[in-house]
């Protein structure tokens, strides 16, 4: 397998890294790299090979990983000819996981991250001669607000989107959709990565920032119900999931839900587990002086958002517009369902029990300071 | 508290003062911190302003409970004067019997207590005085509850409590959401089996949010889960279904908090009475009473009713009783 991989500096894309180097030794992987010029493109792949093994026994034999200079916000990805030219002789197998995932980024960004760049992805990929499969990397949250159980097969949809980056990415969907009739493409919808399955963080994201401001006392109320879910999980079950499925079980024109399905973690669940984490550390939640936040319905969510943003309190509004990324999710009272890849991967590959990740995210996040200090 | 206790609240008296301050005025003196719409659609209309020192009005107010009840002052054996602002507590310059201390005794300015004062202006001879500070807006409610207490160790016929605040010359009269009031209300305790009937007070103090302005997103947070168990806590405390409660008597801070915490309790915004905020503005610790006395002299109440009294004072204190009419 000769393997074109974007996104390697993210959160799934590193540990597919690791996969591909613990499980497919003979694979040779090009992985995209963002860099203003070949000298920086060969510090950053040694910072990150460094980062992804730091024994050095463990790393890559040299050769299995070939950084390429590239952007996906530039058509053609800014290849350098014969990057291009080599790409085009070489490569089988691509996987595009590159994406901007910040929740918050304002819509025209995001757009152009998500759907401009996976429009220059598969502008190269239509130019490899010796192309096998292609596997997108997309998320399951492009239901959006669509309430209830979310499969394999929903594609389009009428609701709206609880932030830009899922409509981006549901719109890039889209675009993907429309090339599978041309090339073999299967599409993978992952839940919401929140660490490794040891707990250890290496991409802060707004759930992180929620966990903090929970943890520091910030948050009064969660909208929804107990039993609303948030389906989170962890890198390594994403990578090792979607890349079995992606050798083992490939579908050309199939989208594979990876994620917890009914096992997604209650919303009251992850309070409780936040409240028990928390109260390890911080002697406030141990003594009962910061209480867990309630559960209320919509109305009362909407009248208490609408009340503190019409405060002074600059916080308060932080915390606000944090929740708006996020909280449609839980009213729309949303399961994603991941049957389908349960049933085909078994207990070869499972995910991790959605509360002891939690956990060990937690008590990751409180130990080094949400990443500010390293253990 | 002893269910089979003899003290009861014997009787109410409260004095706002006449001069009505709207929230345009307010903002331009430069006295709100949000905008006059904002606190308009928080349910506030206007504010009360004292052109006298509190300690004027807590005597005013006293004196005029003590006749309306025929109480001999000489009966009362204990005054508790229960001030929010430090300011209040304080007998304020050129008030006093003498002249400002000058010179080497300036500093004895400093001790110039109004709960004696209003002893000796009064004529409580026979009341031991207290003063009681830093309980923000609960402060008359715990004064009642203390008063009580030591009603029931001691063998006293009547006690007095006193709340009266008035905001400084200058000073902003929004405080965390809410247009503040001067007003004075004064509750007297006897063994009168006529009286109102203390039967629960809890309270929950938080001393993390002993800085309102430094930790006020995460007091914002926890007004209302907080508020909520303590709610919970008294009923549990005094054995009564929700169902019981004839009315909730609120303090009266924003009607929007009351909006949103009668959704977090699921007791019904009707049951709870918000008619005074909007005309009366948020007397700090002196709403609760004040509400009381009106719903019973408004037949809103009867004898025999429960009610219940809420309360959040800064500090962080909450603050929940139970009175039987």
């Amino acid at each position: 397998m000769h393997l074109f991989l974007t996104g390697v500096t993210g959160a799934v894309g590193m540990e597919m890294a690791r996969w591909i180097v613990r499980n497919t030794p003979k694979a040779r992987v090009y992985a995209l790299i963002r860099a203003p010029s070949p000298v920086v493109l060969k510090a950053r792949w040694s910072k990150l090979a460094a980062k992804l093994w730091p024994e050095a026994s463990a790393r890559p034999p040299e050769g299995q990983f070939i950084p390429v200079l590239g952007d996906i916000s530039q058509p053609g990805l800014g290849l350098s000819p014969e990057d291009a030219a080599r790409l085009a002789s070489e490569v089988t197998h691509v996987i595009h996981s590159a994406a901007n995932v910040e929740l918050d980024a304002p819509l025209p960004e995001a757009r152009a991250a998500n759907v401009d760049g996976t429009r220059h992805v598969f502008e190269v990929v239509r130019s490899l001669r010796r192309l096998e499969r292609v596997g997108y990397v997309s998320t399951l949250f492009v239901a959006g607000k669509r309430p209830g159980r979310f499969l394999e097969t929903d594609e389009v949809h009428a609701s709206d989107f609880v932030n830009p980056y899922e409509q981006s990415k549901y719109e890039a969907e889209h675009l993907v959709r429309g090339l599978m009739k041309q090339l073999p493409i299967a599409m993978y919808r992952l839940a919401y990565l929140i660490g490794r399955d040891d707990g250890e963080v290496t991409r802060y994201n707004s759930m992180h920032s929620l966990m903090r401001l929970f943890y520091q006392g910030h948050v009064g109320a969660f909208p929804g119900t107990p039993d609303s879910r948030m389906d989170l999980s962890s890198n390594d079950y994403a990578a090792a999931a979607l890349l079995t499925l992606f050798l083992q079980h490939y579908q050309p024109g199939r989208t594979f839900h990876i994620g917890n399905g009914d096992a997604g973690l209650r919303l009251q669940d992850f309070i409780d587990t936040m409240t028990e984490v928390s109260a390890e550390t911080e002697r406030r939640w141990a003594q009962g002086v910061f209480l867990p936040p309630d559960v209320v319905d919509e109305d009362t969510y909407t009248l208490l958002r609408r009340t503190l943003l019409q405060t002074q309190n600059k916080q308060s509004h932080e915390v606000i517009r944090l929740g708006d990324t996020m909280y449609g999710h839980l009213l729309a009272n949303q399961i994603f369902d991941a049957a389908p890849v349960h049933a085909l991967l078994g207990e070869r590959v499972k995910p991790p029990p959605a509360k002891q990740l939690l956990r060990d995210v937690l008590r990751h996040c409180v130990a080094t300071d949400w990443g500010r200090n390293r253990i | 508290m002893n269910p089979s206790s003899s003290i009861r609240i014997h009787g109410i008296h409260y004095t706002l003062p006449e001069r009505q301050v709207g929230l345009e005025q307010l903002s331009a003196e430069g006295r709100l911190v949000s905008t006059p719409e904002t606190m308009r659609d928080f349910g506030f209309g206007d504010c009360r302003v004292s052109h006298v020192p509190a300690t004027q009005l807590a005597s005013t107010t006293l004196k005029a409970l003590l006749e309306r009840h025929g109480v001999d002052p000489l009966e009362v054996g204990l005054l508790i004067n229960a001030s929010v602002l430090p300011t209040s507590s304080m007998v304020p310059r050129g008030e006093s019997l003498a002249e400002f201390p000058t010179g080497d005794n300036a500093h004895l300015g400093l001790f110039r207590f109004s709960s004696t004062r209003l002893q000796d202006e009064l004529g409580l001879s026979n009341a031991r005085t207290v003063g009681l500070s830093e309980l923000g807006c609960v402060s008359l409610s715990h004064a009642v509850w203390l008063a009580h207490a030591v009603m029931e160790m001691e063998d006293l016929k009547y006690a007095l409590c006193v709340n009266a605040d008035v905001f400084p010359d200058g000073i902003k009269r929004e405080v965390v959401y809410n247009v503040c009031s001067d007003s004075a209300c004064a509750v007297l305790l006897s063994r009168d089996p006529e009286g109102l009937r203390l039967k629960t007070y809890h309270t929950l103090t938080r001393g993390y949010y002993w800085d309102p302005d430094g930790h006020q997103n995460e007091l914002l947070a926890a007004y209302f889960p907080t508020g909520k168990r303590v709610l919970e806590k008294t009923f549990k405390a005094s054995g009564l279904a929700r169902e019981e409660i004839k009315l909730l008597i609120p303090h009266n801070v924003s009607l929007r908090s009351w909006e949103i915490l009668s959704k977090f309790t699921g007791i019904p915004l009707e049951k709870i009475y918000t008619e005074n905020i909007r005309p009366k503005g948020h007397s700090v610790a002196a709403d609760n009473w004040i509400n009381l006395k009106d719903v019973i002299d408004r037949g809103l109440v009867k004898k025999g009713d429960h009610v219940m009294m809420f309360s959040f004072g800064l500090g962080a204190h909450w603050g929940c009783s139970i009175v039987q009419i």
